[in-house]
This record gives C-alpha cells, structure tokens and sequence, in this order.
C-alpha cells in the first residue's frame, strides 16, 4: 500500500529484506493505528484527499524517527539479533502476574463493563499486561514505547515542552494560539466544533510529532497532537483504532506513575455523543485506582531484574514467538560485544532463512515450518538458529564449544530453560 | 445454594414466628427437678451442673448440644453449700460448708476430709481447682490466697504456699485460669494471676478506669461490674462504669494490662456472655443483647440489637428420637406447658450469667445455654468482607458457617458486587485457610506422643484413666514447647528495658511484643483446651463437632466446587465478572501460597475461551497461573482447535510434562509421521505399535514416507522382519519396486 524506498546498499552495511520490509509493515501498522485502514478513508471520502493527507502528516513523522542523518538508524549491527514490531514482555511470576491482572480487572470493573475495553500496561519499555490481541497490542505497544512511557516523556522535557508546560498552567490562551498557528502552518485547519465521530477528516492528528505528549501533575499523560477542543480549553483525548479486535473506534486515556504506564481504551461508541468519557476516568482513576497503580509499581520495579535481566551468560539471542508477536532478547549491551564477523554472518544466515521461509510461505504447506541449523562462522562462532512453527529462535555463540555437538547440547539447554523447550529437537 | 442444614426455626411463645434475633436460647432447655434444692451451681473447670440437696450433690455433665440424662449423685454431709467444685479429674468433690471449712469427698474411694483456712480470722470468699504444677486447689481468703496440693492417696491436702492479700472479692474463670483479686476500699484495684500449666504467673496490679471521678468517689464496685472473658483465646477484663454508661475493655498481656479502649452500654444493669468467641453484651433493662466480635480492635457491635429468643429445633428433636415420635410429642407439649409460665421471664430476676454461655434460671430450675443464629447475622450483615471474616473465625457452628460463607461469596459473585469487595472478600477466605493449614501443622506436630521429661512426675500419678491421660498430654506439651521461647523472649525485652532505664512504665510498644509472645501462649492454651473439652466429653454429637472445629476454612477445591462450579452452572450468570472473581481468588491464594485446583484451571480456560479472550488465556499459561498438567494441555489443545496459537502452547506443555503417549498421539493426528517417529526413538516410547506408523504412512499415499518408515522399523524394532506387517508393507513397496534392505 506504501511505497517503499529502497536504500542503496553500501559496502559492508547490513539490511535484510525482511528488516526492511519490517518498517514498513510497522509504519502501516501505526497508521491503520491511528487513521483507520486506508481502505476505510477511501471508502469515506472516494476522492482520496483525506487519505492523502494523513499520509501527509504521518510518513514525514515516522521517517523522522526512524532515520538518523540520511541512515536507517536500525540498519545497525544489531538488528540482527533483534525484531522489528514485536512485543518485550516483562517476565513475571506467577502471584506478581495474578496481582496485575486483578488490578487490571479492578480498573475495568470501576467504570462499569464495556467502558474500558482495553488496557495495556507497561513497567519502563516492557510490557506487563494486555487485554488486546497480538496485533493492535504490538502496534500500540509500538506507539507507546515510542512517545509514552518516561523515557519517551522525559527527553522531550526540553525547552520547548516546558515552554508549553509554563503556558499551559499559566494562561491556557497563549499556548493555544502556539498550537492553532502550528496546525496552520502544517496546513490544516483547526477543528471547528464537530461531532467527534468524524473529527479526523477536519483535523489531521499527528501523533507521531516529537514532543507532543506531557504529563499532568495528576499523572495523566496530555497530548495535542490531536488537536484542542472548540473552546480551545483543553486537548482532544486522542483516539486510535484496533484493527484486529473489533475495527472500532477508541478514546487513548494514558496514566504513569514513576516507571508504570497504563494506557486505557474506552469505546467512542458507548459514550454519549459529544461527551468526553476520559473526564470521568480521569476522576475515578485518580480516586480509587491510584493507590493500587502505585502499589503495583512498587511490586515491579522490585520484580525487576535491571536492563540486563534478560542476558543469560555464554549466550546472544533472539527469540521470537509471532503467534503473540512476543520476542525476547540479549541486551542490547550484551549484543554489542559480539565481533562484526558474528553479526554479518547471523545477517546472512537470517537473510537466507527469510528467502527459505517465503518460499514456504507459499507453497501453502499446512505443517508447520521446521528447521535447525548450525553455522561455523569465520570467527570461530556458531550461528544456530532453530524454528518450530511461528517460533524462532537465533543463537549467537563466539566462546562456546569447539564442537558441534557441544553447541546443539548448549542450544538444547537454552531452549530447555528459557524456551519452556519449545526448541527441543528429537 | 442451599443451606443443606438450613434449620427449619420454631419461635416458642408470644414471641412470634417472625421474630428475629440473633442469639437465641436453644429449646427444649434442661431442667432438673431434684425435691428440696433451691440453688443450681455451674462448676467451669469440671464443666458440671452442681445441684445440692440436704445431703447429696447431683452433678450432670454440661455438653453443647446434649439433654439431660441421669444426673451423678455423690452422697455428702448434711449441711450448707456455699460452694462446690468437682475436682478436674471428677474424682474429688469440695463443698465449702462454712466461712472457714471446705470439705472433701472422693467419690471413688468414699473417703472425707476437711480442711480449715489457715487464718480464724480470715474468711473463705471461694476455692477453684487448678492444673498448675505447684498446686491442685486454691482457697481465697480474705487474707488472701491459701494453696494446697492433694496428698499422694488422695485423702488430704497439704498447704503449699500462702500468698497474703488483702481480698474484698474474687473472680475466676477456669476458661482463662486467671483469678481477679479485687482489694481497696472501694474495691477499685485489681489483682490478677494466671494458674496455668506453665506456673503461677502474676500480673501488674492496675485499677479500674472511671470517669466522672467525682461523681464516682464514692461507688464501690461489685464483682457483678466486672467480667473476666477469654475471646479467640486472649483474655481480656471487661469492666463497667455505670455513671458513664461505659464498659472499659482490658486486655492481658504477660507482663501489662492494656486498655483497649470503650464500648457504649445502654442499661443500668449487663451481663455477659462469650458465645464461640463472640462477646454478647445483654443490656437486662432494654432486654436487647448486642454482640460484639473484638479481634483485632473494637469496633462497633456487629448487628443491630435484638432481643434473646427461645427457639426449638425441630431438626434436632426429630433427628434424636425418631423411634419414638409420639412419647416424644408429649414430652415436648409438657415442656412447652411448663415453658408458658417462665418464657415471659427473659432476663428474670434469678438468671445467673455462667461463664462463657450458659444461664441458670434459679427460679425454674432450668439451664440455658446461648447459641449464635449464623444465618441470621449473615442476612442482617452489609459490610460483606467483615462478615466473612467473622463468619471464618466461628468454631463452634464451623460447618454453617462454612456454608454460610461459601453462600454469601455465591451471592456477592452473582449479584455483581464491587470487584474491590469481592477482592477483599477473597482475602478473607485465602488467609483463613492458610491459617488454617498452619494451625493444624502446628497441632500435628504437638500432637505427636513423645516422652516428656519435663512434665512433674506428681502429674503422672493422678492420672487414672485412659481418657485422662489424652486430655492432658496436649495442654503440657505445648506448653513445654512454647514457654521457653517465649521466657527467652520476654528476658531479652526485660534487659532491653533495663538497659534504657524505662523500667518503670511498659511502653505501648513493648506490649505489643508482649502480646505477640503471650498471644501464642494463650492461643495454644485456648486450642489445647478445646481438645480436652472434646475429649471428655464422650457423646457422638460433641465428636462430629471435633471434626467440624477445623473446617471453617474454605480449600481451594471447596471454592471451585461450591462457588464457581455452582456460579457456572447458573444459566445467567456473566462469564466476564466470574473470570474476574476467579483471578481474584487465585491471586488471594497465590499470595497465600495455596494450590490452585485443577478443576478451577479447566473452568478459567473455559471461560476465557466462552469470551474469546485467548490472549490473556496464553498470558496465563505463560506466566504459570495456569499450570502444566495434563488436564490443563488437554483442555488447551481443545481450545487450540479454534484458535492454533493455543494448540501450540497445548502441545508443547504436553511434551514438557513428559507425557509421551499424549504427544504422539496429538502430532500423529497433524500428520507429523516422522517427528514423531524420532521423538519415539529419543524418548523411548514403546508403548505405539509399529503398524500404527506404518498405516499412518501408507493411508498418506507418500510411497516415500511408507519407505522411511519402514527402513526406521527395521533398523530400531527388534525381530520386525518375522511381523505380519513386515510382510504386508514391503509387498506394497515392492509393488512401487522400492524395497528396503
């Protein structure tokens, strides 16, 4: 549906066609994410002027983000051993999970049923909890590991932010004015007062704007990316649509406290026409959830294992689980102290089983795919990888055994370990 | 759900059918018609009806739950009773006969003797038997406490130790082994000492909390103002100051007295009761009783007040005499005739409050013993986690509560109460449980018979039954087990306190560990004692109660079968707000350690499945809420068949477990011959014949697959070549002109 533009290759760098293709499948995914599929804009306005202009606003964004000085800033070394649109879980224990979910389920219950359809909950970069399918969870998780969760909020604590952060608690006018002359010089129209089922075809949102997401001294997270209300007396409460679950419509109300986010979906189409559901969340979170929220933040940076939590000693890996879009790898800390001999050759390998897979792919076999190998690299390395249906799993090993053997009895462990032996071969 | 042993209640009387209450007298009450006495006494620590006439002493043992049966008679002197108390053993009986003279009668041997107070001009207030090591009996005097051992051969005593006092009056429940000493001039200063099988252990003096000093200058208190009651096993002092219609709440510690604080009264003149744990405060002028349940700290009374009821059991009438329904009719009729004069008497002027709940009606010659209606608490409750958590700590009635409980959650469930409550709720449940399983590891490891050095040798003799010799052993071994701990414990305090020079005045805080240390000791006091009230008491009805006294707690596998199971089945019930309720309890009996019962597993993926939420379903499985087993892989790869992501994990979790026979016969059926075929071979499973591979691959139409598979039986079953199938297989593939080596 996009156009893809294609990067020369220069000497020596890495880039997988699946890498690649990777971004755009993320790129689509943000989109349909924000905007609808393009088949639905097509559908409501056939002149296609609509659909133009979210792409407009959106592809500059995105490239933005994902270019760094005329590079694709994830063509690094690295990518090899990580994969581009899946989710990082946080690994829980059993009563730590159940505690999350009840809170979840308490969050949900506080607002009646079918007010709060999701909920998406991240520690820092990881994800705790979600109610959502694989699909719409892997592209919201995508936007908020992108502009939501501290880190994403802190950095952009930059001038400009605290600029807006000032007017805003001072006089809510001046900021407005800001905001309406950015919209105007993007091009757009501001919002004129609307019946907000139909608010994106007059106002383009772009969510992916750097710097547009803040936190209110209540722990919400405030965005104008979506524009402001007709009155011009607050932000439009941003609202995405899933894809998978339902192709509806959702109001995104995010809360954080410290390290935890809770990114909440309310239904547009239970909500009263013209009336803003988050209001009432905002409240009711604020009166009766906090201190569970703050509890459970507690519990999970203590659970936490720190930014190597995943490392497992001896090992590089990545493990990728596309029936839950779930991956699991090194740090990238870790990776990092691999040769570049190790990492081209996992590239090429990879590169390889993409071209093998495709071909599957194709062909239409119900069997699930299946395959191991072993690759003695120039280094002295072994490239494993192993495959069982829709998990994968790559292994890089530069000070491991001499042997093959050694290194199939080294894979065996791991998988048997940390793959609740998934990777078994027999 | 239905109460299975819903109790279908009589109300006797004018009171009416639709009255309510929430403790009521059990009907038919006992009475005891004996010519010529005039005075019923309750002995607490032989647990006896004593009724004296001129010249003999009828005793019935007093039981929850049982009638009246032929009384024991033990022929005495002719004479005054101001007292009588059977020994612990019910081998001796003492009847105070005079101000300085108590006399003995052993009932086995026929043997008499007497002794005099030490003092002629002190004058005996009372006496208790008591089973702590230094001492058998305790006379208190006015000049305070006389106490005397049993001769070896049972026919004198012989003084042991005097501790001097200046006594006004006493108290002494055998419940508590404390005996309250009131002395001063308005008797406003108290006493206190704790016989128990660890020794003599004296409290700190304190005083009776009065406000409206002035005004109360001059009242004296009575030992009618004050109560000692044991509730959960701790002992408190209930006193009531009556210009401000107050009634102050001790507790005692080792080392402290602690007040806890005041409840209102309503009347001129209460009395008390201790139900199971549960203080009933009887308001006599209002004729109202309002209980409360003190655990934790006071709070206000539980339920609203209600007057005392008389109730029949119908139940019980009929399950007692079956065979002989009519002479049983008529009994009742008589008594109910005999009743109609007394009924209207509630709160009569001769009632005597014993301790803990029972009630003698002078007047008629009639005992009453207090019940809790559970069920009628339960109706009348709103704040639902309190009534659980009420409804847990019942010993007495645990098999109605235990359902009441389990109700009450249906309800709460089904009615879509606040998930917060239902949470709380869960709470509740989890940790009863856990405590309880606690409780009875603790039990089972004092339980274990093991010789005891430490228990006095003098102990030993006076054993004489069987009988006796099983009540006794828990009391002095968990005793034996926790005093040092916690002497140890209570020295360390000590010198931490000296060496801060606060000696004088125990900190709130030191109390607190106080009570940590004391609380186990009563504790384990309070359940030996419920053990030896069960063993000595021998009929079929206090034995069922025995085993009842555990399970007020509600298992894992209870919830799932009486609450989920019964929630599932009901045909509107959301499967939404039951998967909510079931991640409640699972993360309350996680944090709780319990197990999670297998058929709760099945009912969650069930659920999960109904809503189509099979994300979360594999987070739970990822996470091991839902464990590996093999119900739960089953359950799974049912579930995957919709949706093949859960399959996977299904599958998977088969081959963890290591159920090979499972995992064959899953991938077979995908087609996936020669995975599986090396899987056998890696695993060693013998237990798939070679034809089943063999047909599997030749139904496939692969003449490839048929070849491989053959070529894999030849070279790993052993003596395949002699096989029909052998024959069979290799004539097909040398039709294909493929035929293996």
């Amino acid at each position: 549906m996009i156009l893809v533009i294609e990067k020369r290759k220069e000497s020596g760098e890495l880039g997988r066609t699946r890498a690649l293709q990777a971004i755009l499948m993320e790129a689509h995914g943000l989109f349909t994410l924000f905007y609808g599929s393009i088949r639905a804009l097509l559908l409501n306005s056939p002149s296609g002027d609509v659909a133009r202009s979210c792409l407009q606003a959106f592809l500059p964004d995105y490239i933005s983000d994902v270019m760094t000085v005329k590079r694709l800033s994830m063509l690094s070394s690295h990518s090899g051993l990580q994969e581009r649109g899946t989710i990082q879980m946080m690994a829980l224990d059993r009563s730590t999970a159940l505690e999350v979910q009840s809170v979840v389920d308490l969050l949900q219950s506080w607002f009646g049923s079918g007010r709060i359809h999701h909920t998406l909950l991240l520690f820092q970069d990881l994800l705790v909890s979600t109610t959502l399918p694989p699909e719409d969870a892997a592209h919201l998780y995508t936007y908020a590991r992108m502009r939501l969760i501290p880190a994403a909020i802190s950095t952009s604590s930059g001038g400009h932010s605290l600029k807006k952060v000032l007017s805003r608690a001072n006089s809510s006018s001046v900021h407005l004015k800001a905001s309406a002359s950015d919209i105007t010089a993007a091009g757009q129209r501001p919002s004129p007062a609307d019946s907000s089922n139909h608010h994106s075809q007059f106002f383009t949102p772009r969510p992916l704007q750097h710097d547009k997401w803040w936190r209110d001294n209540d722990g919400f997270l405030v965005t104008d990316a979506w524009g402001v209300d007709a009155q011009g007396m607050s932000a439009i409460t941003p609202t995405v649509w899933l894809q998978q679950s339902s192709q509806e419509r959702m109001k995104l109300v995010a809360y954080q406290h410290k390290q935890l986010t809770v990114v909440m979906l309310i239904s547009v189409m239970h909500l009263a026409p013209n009336a803003d559901g988050s209001h009432v969340l905002r409240n009711q979170v604020l009166e009766k959830a906090s201190n569970k929220l703050n509890a459970l933040e507690d519990r999970l940076s203590k659970e936490w294992g720190g930014i190597n939590a995943n490392h497992v000693p001896g090992y590089r890996y990545l493990y990728v689980d596309y029936d839950s879009r779930v991956s699991k790898a090194s740090p990238a800390g870790k990776i990092a102290t691999l040769t570049k001999d190790s990492l081209l050759s996992l590239d090429k390998v990879r590169s390889e089983i993409d071209i093998a897979k495709g071909r599957c792919d194709g062909s239409g076999e119900a069997q699930p795919y299946e395959l191991e190998t072993c690759v003695r690299t120039r280094s002295n390395a072994w490239v494993v990888v192993r495959i069982r249906g829709n998990h994968e799993l790559y292994l890089v090993l530069e000070r491991a055994s001499e042997t093959l053997l050694l290194t199939a009895e080294a894979t065996e462990k791991f998988s048997r370990r940390h793959c609740d032996g998934i990777f078994a071969s027999d | 759900m239905a109460l299975t042993s819903s109790k279908k209640t009589r109300c006797m009387g004018g009171s009416g059918a639709g009255a309510l209450s929430h403790v009521y007298l059990q009907y038919p009450p006992f009475r005891c018609n004996i010519p010529g006495s005039s005075k019923m006494m309750y002995d607490d620590g032989s647990r006896l009806l004593l009724v004296p006439s001129p010249d003999k002493m009828f005793s019935w043992p007093v039981a929850r739950h049982t009638q009246s049966n032929s009384p024991n008679v033990t022929v005495v002197d002719n004479g005054p009773v101001l007292g009588a108390r059977f020994s612990l053993d019910l081998t001796i009986l003492a009847i105070q006969s005079s101000d300085c003279e108590v006399s003995f009668y052993n009932r086995e041997s026929g043997a008499k003797f007497k002794q005099l107070c030490r003092s002629r001009r002190d004058r005996i207030l009372g006496f208790f038997w008591t089973d702590c090591p230094t001492c058998d009996i305790v006379f208190v005097t006015t000049g305070g406490l006389e106490l005397f051992s049993l001769a070896p051969r049972l026919d004198a005593v012989k003084l042991v130790d005097v501790r001097p006092l200046q006594v006004s009056w006493y108290l002494y429940t055998h419940e508590s082994r404390l005996l309250l000493v009131a002395s001063g001039m308005h008797c406003r200063t108290f006493q206190c000492y704790q016989f128990s099988a660890a020794g003599i252990i004296r409290l700190p003096k304190f005083d009776a909390g009065l406000k409206k000093l002035e005004a109360n200058r001059k009242v004296t208190i009575g030992p009618e103002d004050v109560h000692i009651a044991t509730m959960y096993g701790r002992l408190y002092c209930l006193q009531v100051d009556r210009l401000s219609m107050e009634l102050n709440i001790y507790r005692f510690y080792r080392d402290a007295v602690v007040p806890q604080g005041t409840i209102p009264v309503y009347s001129e003149t209460v009395a008390f009761s201790v139900v199971d744990g549960v203080l009933l405060v009887h308001q006599l002028a209002s004729e109202v009783v309002l209980l409360y349940a003190i655990y934790a700290d006071l709070k206000g009374p539980i339920s609203a007040p209600l007057p005392l009821l008389i109730r029949g059991d119908s139940c019980f009438t009929m399950a007692g005499c079956e065979s002989s329904t009519e002479s049983n009719d008529i009994l009742d009729n008589e008594d109910m005739r005999t009743l109609a004069s007394s009924e209207s008497n509630i709160y009569g002027e001769n009632w005597v409050f014993a301790n803990p709940d029972i009630i003698l009606d002078q007047d008629h010659g009639i005992m009453w013993r207090i019940h809790l209606d559970l069920e009628a608490i339960a109706t009348s409750s709103s704040d639902l986690p309190s009534l659980l958590e009420f409804l847990q700590r019942r010993r007495l009635d645990a098999a109605v509560a235990k359902e009441l409980s389990m109700m009450v959650l249906c309800n709460m469930i089904m009615e879509k109460r606040p998930l917060l409550l239902i949470s709380e709720a869960m709470d509740v449940i989890s940790m009863a449980y856990s405590q309880f399983l606690r409780t009875r590891a603790t039990l089972v490891i004092a339980k274990q018979p093991s010789a005891r050095p430490q228990v006095p040798a003098r102990h030993d003799q006076r054993k004489k039954a069987g009988k006796e010799d099983e009540k006794d052993v828990p009391v002095s071994d968990c005793n034996t087990n926790i005093i040092p701990e916690c002497s140890d414990q209570a020295q360390k305090q000590s010198e931490n306190v000296g060496s801060s020079k606060r000696m004088s005045n125990a900190t709130v805080e030191q109390c607190k560990i106080a009570h940590e240390v004391v609380g186990i000791v009563e504790e384990t006091d309070e359940s030996a004692a419920h053990n030896k009230s069960e063993n000595s008491t021998g009929s079929p009805l206090s034995i069922s109660h025995n085993i009842s006294l555990a399970v007020t707690a509600v298992s894992p596998e209870e919830m799932y079968h009486h609450v989920f199971a019964v929630i599932d089945n009901e045909t509107d019930v959301d499967s939404s707000t039951l998967i909510a309720a079931i991640i409640q309890y699972l993360r309350s009996a996680a944090s709780e350690k319990l197990n999670f019962p297998v058929d709760l597993q099945l009912l969650l993926i069930k659920l999960l499945t109904k809503e189509k939420r099979y994300p979360e379903l594999m987070h739970l499985v990822r996470t091991k809420v839902l464990e590996p087993s093999k119900e739960v892989a089953k359950e799974m790869l049912q579930v995957g068949k919709s949706y093949q992501p859960v399959f996977m994990l299904g599958l998977n979790m088969l081959r963890q477990l290591s159920l090979h026979g499972d995992y064959l016969s899953e991938i077979l059926q995908q087609g996936r011959l020669l995975e599986a075929l090396r899987y056998a071979r890696q695993n060693r499973v013998e237990a798939i014949p070679p034809s089943t591979f063999l047909e599997l691959a030749a139904a496939s139409q692969d003449i490839q697959k048929l070849a491989s598979v053959m070529r894999f039986c030849l070279d790993f079953v052993p003596s395949f070549e002699t096989t029909s199938e052998y024959q069979t297989y290799s004539a097909v593939l040398s039709q294909q002109k493929i035929v293996p080596a």
